[in-house]
């Protein structure tokens, strides 16, 4: 279990982990188990799952691993879609077995909100950016820069980039042409 | 006594080396009473009988065990189903569909009884696979497999069977009635519900509700009051039923559904205060159907409906005179919910 998170596989981890549960039946994992798979749900936002996953995480087990009810506090900050409390939940100091899956859950979170910031504001206070992307403020500001946002320093507004619309699909190749013709000749027959 | 068992053994075992396997299918149910007189002995039969040779055999085993009024230690017995349905040999069990399915619903029903729910999803899975003849094909352990994993709060094992659209029916010698389908497409539906997934879940309560029938059931009952629910979050109205929905469900389930018909009349008001004040009236029905959690969904979907109603008749509005006209607390709750819907 160790090789396999430090070689960020984790969609195989969160394989393997959910079919161990159900191999075990009645019988409950151990806290790493439960840990590990509840950081991967919240890593790949499947929250519904997440939420499942600790409804059904027995009393006992939860009471013996603080480090679950912490994850647990940033799937509830998820959840609500507070950013500013993801954040924070995210602060804390975490084992080696989940250590690298929430550090990629911050980043993730991160991407996120910038992504969310680029859709929804044509223009957004810098306070209000930080606060989404959780860092100080000039901070917040230095990312913004390096995305290549326009930054008004002295009203402290960012105006973020809008991102192009996929590119259209381009003319048809002779591959596709020939599938195509194949397609009709076989259906006129 | 013990000859007139091992007589069964000899039968099961040339049977099924010899490949007659309706015959044995015959005998095994003939031989129900004698194998219930012997209950103490039927545990050594399992040394004597190989799983994969003698399927039929140990299946008929297993059947008379769950039917005894007190199933003599229990956990031998699951462990001895479990086995079962990874070892056993789907080729033999074909022969016997009625006797399988009876063995899943009874062993679905053991492990409900003693809370043990999730225990049973992968076997259940295992008993599937074994006996489908291909992957769209419907059995009554479907049904149990969805109620275990709802009970069992882990959703995502149906999944692989639930996102496999139905084409066939197994009848398992007419074992298989209407219940059974219409618990599948239920439960089935209720878990997608709870995973948010909106759209299948309305496209498999629609097909329960939808199901030919000249009685009024229960299931369909319970199906059409989550249609209502999961149709307003989803369309901000009851969308329509198709025309070949049977007349039943006009004359005899809407008007057992009172409140949830009242609720949709409300919902097309677009009033949040209106809402509320429904909801509260009929708290007590929506708890004790268990709904209580999808009508706060409808509460939620009504301020985006709202909101997104607002698009087409201002081209900009502030996030105050939003707030005002969808009746929310102010700018900044307005501007959670628009950041929410993009």
């Amino acid at each position: 279990m160790a090789a396999a998170v430090a070689t960020p596989d984790f969609q195989q981890l969160s394989l393997d982990l959910e079919r161990q549960e159900l191999e075990n039946g009645n019988s409950p994992c151990t806290a790493t188990q439960y840990s590990q798979l509840l950081a991967l749900y919240l890593l790949q936002c499947d929250l519904c799952n997440a939420k499942f996953l600790w409804k059904r995480i027995p009393q006992t087990v939860k009471q013996g691993c603080a480090e679950l009810s912490s994850i647990w506090a940033v799937g509830q900050k998820m959840w609500l879609k507070d950013f500013t409390g993801t954040y924070e939940a995210l602060q804390k100091d975490w084992s080696e077995d989940v250590k690298v899956i929430m550090t990629s859950l911050q980043n993730c979170v991160r991407k996120r909100a910038l992504r969310l910031v680029r859709l929804a504001y044509s223009s957004i206070g810098a306070d209000d950016f930080a606060t989404f992307v959780g860092m100080p403020v000039d901070k917040a500001i230095q990312a913004a820069q390096s995305e290549g946002w326009e930054v008004d320093l002295q009203n402290r507004i960012i105006t973020p980039e809008k991102l192009e619309p996929p590119p259209a699909p381009t003319i048809m190749s002779d591959q596709h042409l020939s599938v195509l013709t194949d397609y009709v000749t076989f259906m006129e027959n | 006594m013990a000859s007139s068992l091992e007589q069964y053994v000899n039968m099961v075992q040339t049977m099924s080396n010899s490949g007659n396997l309706t015959q044995l299918y015959d005998f095994v149910n003939k031989s129900g009473d004698m194998l219930a007189k012997n209950v103490s002995h039927l545990d050594n039969m399992f040394a004597t009988l190989d799983v994969q040779q003698a399927s039929l055999g140990i299946l008929g085993i297993l059947c008379v065990k769950y039917s005894l009024p007190n199933i003599p230690d229990l956990e031998t017995t699951l462990v001895q189903t479990t086995e079962f349905f990874s070892k056993c040999n789907g080729e033999h069990v074909r022969f016997a569909t009625d006797n399988y399915a009876e063995l899943c619903q009874k062993f679905a029903q053991a492990l409900i009884d003693r809370k043990m729910y999730a225990r049973g999803i992968a076997p259940l899975m295992e008993a599937i696979q074994k006996i489908q003849l291909h992957p769209a094909q419907l059995t009554s352990i479907h049904g149990s497999l969805c109620q275990l994993c709802l009970l069992a709060k882990n959703m995502k094992p149906a999944l692989r069977f639930l996102d496999i659209d139905i084409t066939e029916i197994s009848r398992e010698g007419g074992r298989l009635d209407a219940r059974d389908y219409l618990l599948y497409y239920y439960y089935g539906g209720m878990i997608y519900t709870a995973l948010k997934n909106y759209e299948r879940a309305l496209y498999f309560f629609e097909i329960a509700v939808t199901t030919p029938s000249v009685a009024v059931s229960h299931i369909m009952m319970e199906a059409y009051k989550k249609f209502t629910l999961v149709s307003l979050i989803l369309h901000g109205k009851i969308i329509l039923l198709p025309k070949y929905t049977p007349q039943v469900l006009q004359r005899y389930i809407r008007p057992l559904c009172q409140p949830y018909m009242t609720l949709a009349a409300v919902y097309a008001h677009n009033s949040l205060a209106e809402l509320r004040s429904t909801i509260t009236e009929h708290t007590d029905v929506f708890n004790r159907d268990n709904n209580m959690g999808l009508v706060k969904q409808c509460l939620t979907s009504l301020i985006k409906k709202n909101i997104q109603r607002l698009t087409k008749t201002f081209l900009t509005l502030s996030l105050a005179d939003m707030a005002n006209r969808v009746q929310l607390s102010g700018p900044k709750e307005a501007e959670q919910y628009v950041l929410h819907m993009v």
